[in-house]
């Protein structure tokens, strides 16, 4: 009758390889986790400066609106608030005026710069 | 076995860390998307609306700071025939509608030009749509949309002449399941209010009116700008790290909109 040295189960060794094996793997996933809140926060800072961005632009074409003949109230101009800075240049003349607004917000460390342009009617 | 144990607890925390971070995540985002689409629909809806200042027409009907009454636009176009009791609109570029006009829950709204040598007289005359749209021609052979209504004076409508159609709409704060939603019915449709975006928090939709000097205003009419803040909230509070429960995850957005078609 000959006996085995060899027994079932798994060595010291192989258990530490799928460990690091595993381990790499959830590493991954974390950083994913990372990019993921990253992300996150881009777009809510994003839809934020769209949102200012939008308001200001109404608020300029109410203001060209407002007076007779029109546009003649609408000039550039900054403003800032709790939610971060904005400034408006606005530039042309006739029956229409082209607005650049540039809004900078900052979350943490996070910042972010946003510029649109829009065309404002001058009836 | 102790290096196995530390290296395993090690991963199940990590593991319990991500689902969090996920779960996090994903209640996030779909805040993120609550408060986007409510502010967009809201301002879409009310971007279009007419209003003539010192007591002349409105199409804001009723206003309060969580809710609204409006007739709000359907359907775009310019006419291409005007009878006594119908109306065809050209079809093509210069029509446009998500939906094609009903009778009863939509009215129409035709600009009536009148003496087309002064600017007085012009007004937009409203008519009911008594029969179900159909397709028709202009007198060119062009497609239109034929839509059936009553008391039209030809003799006031120049053609071709802008045409639209609306919808008298609410929108407000509805209860569902327990939760808080922005909801819209059709008043004209008979509708019921049905929840459209949400869960929100309680008074999670706000709407302050202004007149032309950004003065606050009760009065539809002089309404020039509106000032929308939506607020949302998770379905569910969050979990904390060691299991229990957290707090619910909130934001909001601001918005302001231009009544475009105020004067």
């Amino acid at each position: 009758m000959s006996v085995s040295g060899r027994k079932d189960g798994f060595t010291l060794i192989e258990v530490l390889i799928a460990i690091g094996i595993l381990s790499v793997g959830i590493l991954a996933l974390l950083q994913t986790a990372g990019s993921i809140t990253v992300m996150l926060r881009d777009g809510r800072l994003r839809t934020t400066a769209s949102a200012m961005a939008a308001s200001r632009i109404d608020n300029l074409r109410l203001a060209a609106a407002s007076t007779t003949p029109s546009c003649s109230a609408v000039s550039s101009g900054s403003a800032s608030s709790l939610r971060g800075t904005e400034s408006w240049t606005v530039a042309g003349a006739g029956r229409s005026r082209t607005v650049t607004e540039i809004v900078n917000l900052s979350h943490g460390t996070r910042q972010l710069g946003m510029t649109v342009r829009a065309t404002l009617l001058c009836p | 076995m102790i290096i196995f144990v530390a290296t395993a607890s090690l991963i199940y925390a990590s593991m319990r860390l991500m689902e969090k971070v996920h779960r996090t995540a994903s209640e996030r985002a779909g805040i993120q998307l609550t408060v986007r689409s409510g502010s967009q629909t809201v301002a879409a809806e009310l971007r279009e609306v007419n209003n003539v200042a010192g007591g002349g027409t409105s199409d804001l009907v009723a206003i309060t700071g969580s809710s609204v009454t409006y007739w709000g636009m359907r359907n775009s176009g310019m006419t291409c025939q005007v009878n006594n009791n119908e109306v065809r609109i050209r079809m093509g570029p210069t029509y446009s509608g998500y939906r094609l006009p009903v009778m009863i829950r939509d009215s129409l709204l035709v600009f009536a030009d009148g003496d087309s040598l002064s600017v007085a007289d012009d007004q937009w005359v409203q008519l009911p749509i008594l029969g179900p749209a159909s397709t028709s021609t202009c007198p060119d052979g062009a497609a239109a949309l034929s839509l059936t209504t009553a008391g039209l004076v030809v003799a006031d409508y120049l053609v071709p002449g802008p045409v639209r159609t609306f919808e008298l709409m609410q929108l407000a704060i509805t209860t569902s399941g327990g939760r808080q939603y922005l909801g819209a019915q059709s008043l004209s449709g008979f509708g019921v209010m049905e929840p459209v975006i949400g869960p929100l928090t309680a008074g999670g939709l706000q709407l302050v009116y202004q007149d032309q000097n950004g003065t606050p205003t009760t009065i539809p009419s002089a309404v020039r700008t509106i000032d929308l803040t939506v607020r949302s909230q998770s379905f569910r509070p969050m979990t904390t790290l060691g299991g229990g429960v957290g707090a619910m995850l909130r934001d909001s957005l601001a918005l302001r909109v231009l009544l475009r078609n105020a004067r």
